[in-house]
């Protein structure tokens, strides 16, 4: 049986409801059902003073207003709904992402291989046959936490971070990979690029990546890597050729 | 509708609103302003709802000229020097007060009084476009603002309507304060990441603010905590929020603020109540700083507190030329 959620007191204008400690699907699909519930309800007026929820990979943070409502108050009117969030089995898409492992697109990939005692196309191969879930999205906009990289490179991120990583840059550390969708610091390992806009607040929604959905990586070459920047600058990229019909 | 022309911007001036909300579960900040009591209250005193967008500038901002027709600017926490076309003639204007721009008047605002953080706020707002929502700039993603960057010499504002067009100029007549003493602080979520012995410390000893402080958080120095037995800084990354105290392996806090990572994967031992988190975020680097533990509801309190302050000291504005 699955453990009861805590809900911990996050400042005095959130809560932060948790489902358990580690990162782990089941517990992750839980978060993401009291998410859907919680909008839902939120859309229907229903929850008053509830301004916004943020899930995470174990947690889902409910914002309110204190001047509408009281952490008491917002406690009681959530607990049903904390009650009925069950993993639901949501069927998400499933999304292949073109990526470039060559050259300085990789700059990490050959130490990545030496570590994992394997060669670079290895690597690649590992990375290309792995089968991602989508936990959230978070830490910068349209950020992508990939779960699922396989246990032969999983390795702990960079001692030395990088004070600017190249938006595009694929990378993995432990269990998870990500595209990078702006260039900004990070320490995870670098070992391809992918063309995609992960972001684009031209399109609604600007990120098209659902908690919940499946990602693969298939492997392009450079020339077709700078096709798609192209077509991507100039706006005519289109995301949803990536999506894979569900069957 | 008139214009406002940028001359030397200062270190950084950003177009701020309340900020970008519903949009956190796809990794988007709210940004906001840093200081929403000195935002909020330079609203008012204009007659602008409390959303109006404002440039919030960081010890100095930057000089702004009124182009086409008059502009009506409030001066929040950090005066300006006034040039006015007519005559040449330059006044030293004091901060919390407003002042109408004739066009071609100029005043460069700053230096901020008392914190690091100031505000021109414009009576019918910032007219820049609303990028999801909010007109709040994010430089890092180049959302918002002026092309979702800081302000730069030659950018051209446009200005709103007014509300109340006729609306008089009005001052503060003493300098607003939301008190003293130490940061409120409600424990959690992770306080049980740390030794009992470091909680205890956390709300006696001081620390010192970083320079390493900018928009998304203020770095705190001071003898490190330390974590409970078989416990990490690290946790599996959940959300942050504005005033959320992170303590990396380092053991030196991180207090969040505005342009913070929508989620961290450092354990967190508070969060600094909403009420004390705009004199929070103004300090200056070096800045002494205490917290204090509080309880949910009397931050609660606190927060319908700090809505009473902010009505009473816009209320006792009065009437100047």
């Amino acid at each position: 049986m699955a453990e009861a959620p805590k809900i911990k007191s996050l400042g005095d204008a959130a809560l932060s409801i948790e489902f358990g400690d580690a990162i782990d699907p089941e517990v992750n699909a839980r978060v993401m059902a009291l998410f859907a519930a919680l909008e839902a309800a939120k859309a229907e007026g229903a929850l008053p003073g509830l301004s916004e929820t943020v899930p995470s990979f174990r947690a889902l943070a409910v914002h309110y207003d204190p001047l509408r409502t009281s952490r008491d108050e917002i406690a009681a009117a959530l607990a049903p709904y904390i009650l009925a969030a069950e993993a639901e089995a949501r069927v998400g898409s499933t999304w292949v992402l073109p990526a470039c492992y060559e050259g300085d697109f990789a700059p990490d990939l050959a130490d990545v291989a030496t570590r994992a005692g394997i060669t670079p196309d290895d690597v690649v191969a590992l990375h290309t046959g792995a089968e991602f879930r989508v936990y959230i999205l978070g830490f910068v906009p349209g950020f992508a936490y990939l779960g699922g990289v396989p246990e032969a490179i999983r390795l702990p991120r960079r001692t030395d971070p990088r004070t600017a990583v190249p938006a595009g840059s694929v990378a993995i550390a432990g269990e998870m990979s990500g595209v990078y969708p702006l260039t900004s610091p990070g320490g995870w390992h670098l070992i391809g690029r992918c063309p995609v806009p992960m972001f684009d607040p031209k399109q609604d929604p600007p990120v098209f990546l659902k908690p919940g959905d499946r990602v693969k990586f298939k492997a392009i070459d450079a020339a077709a890597c700078a096709a798609i920047e192209a077509q991507a600058a100039a706006g005519t990229y289109d995301v949803s050729t990536l999506r894979v019909e569900d069957n | 509708m008139p214009d406002l022309r940028i001359h030397r911007p200062g270190p950084l001036s950003t177009i701020q609103d309340r900020g970008r909300f519903g949009l956190q579960a796809l990794g988007i900040p709210t940004a906001g302003a840093a200081d929403a009591f000195s935002y909020r209250l330079g609203n008012r005193l204009l007659g602008n709802p409390d959303t109006a967008a404002a440039i919030e500038y960081w010890i100095l901002g930057p000089e702004i000229e009124a182009i086409g027709e008059p502009v009506r600017v409030a001066l929040a926490a950090g005066g300006g020097t006034l040039t006015r076309a007519a005559d040449g003639s330059r006044w030293t204007m004091p901060a919390w007060r407003t002042v109408t721009l004739l066009p071609g008047d100029k005043i460069a605002l700053g230096p901020t009084q008392g914190g690091a953080v100031g505000y021109a706020c414009v009576a019918g707002g910032v007219a820049v476009p609303e990028v999801m929502g909010s007109r709040s700039t994010y430089v890092r993603a180049k959302l918002g603002g002026v092309e979702g960057r800081a302000l730069k010499t030659g950018d051209v504002i446009p200005v709103g309507a007014a509300v109340d067009p006729a609306h008089a100029n009005r001052a503060l007549v003493e300098v607003p304060t939301e008190g003293e003493g130490p940061f409120r602080v409600v424990l959690g979520p992770q306080d049980d990441h740390f030794a009992a012995e470091a909680i205890g410390r956390f709300f006696s000893q001081s620390f010192a603010i970083s320079p390493q402080s900018d928009r998304m958080g203020k770095r705190l120095t001071g003898a490190p905590l330390t974590f409970a037995d078989g416990k990490t800084a690290d946790i599996a990354s959940d959300a942050m929020v504005a005033g959320a105290i992170q303590v990396p392996g380092s053991g030196e806090p991180i207090v969040m603020l505005c342009d913070r990572a929508t989620v961290g994967g450092y354990a967190k031992i508070g969060v600094v109540i909403g009420a004390d988190l705009p004199r929070f975020a103004r300090l200056k680097p070096g800045a002494e700083v205490r917290f204090a533990e509080v309880s949910v509801r009397e931050a609660e309190a606190a927060a319908r507190q700090f809505e009473t302050l902010l009505s009473e000291v816009a209320a006792a504005a009065v009437a100047v030329d």
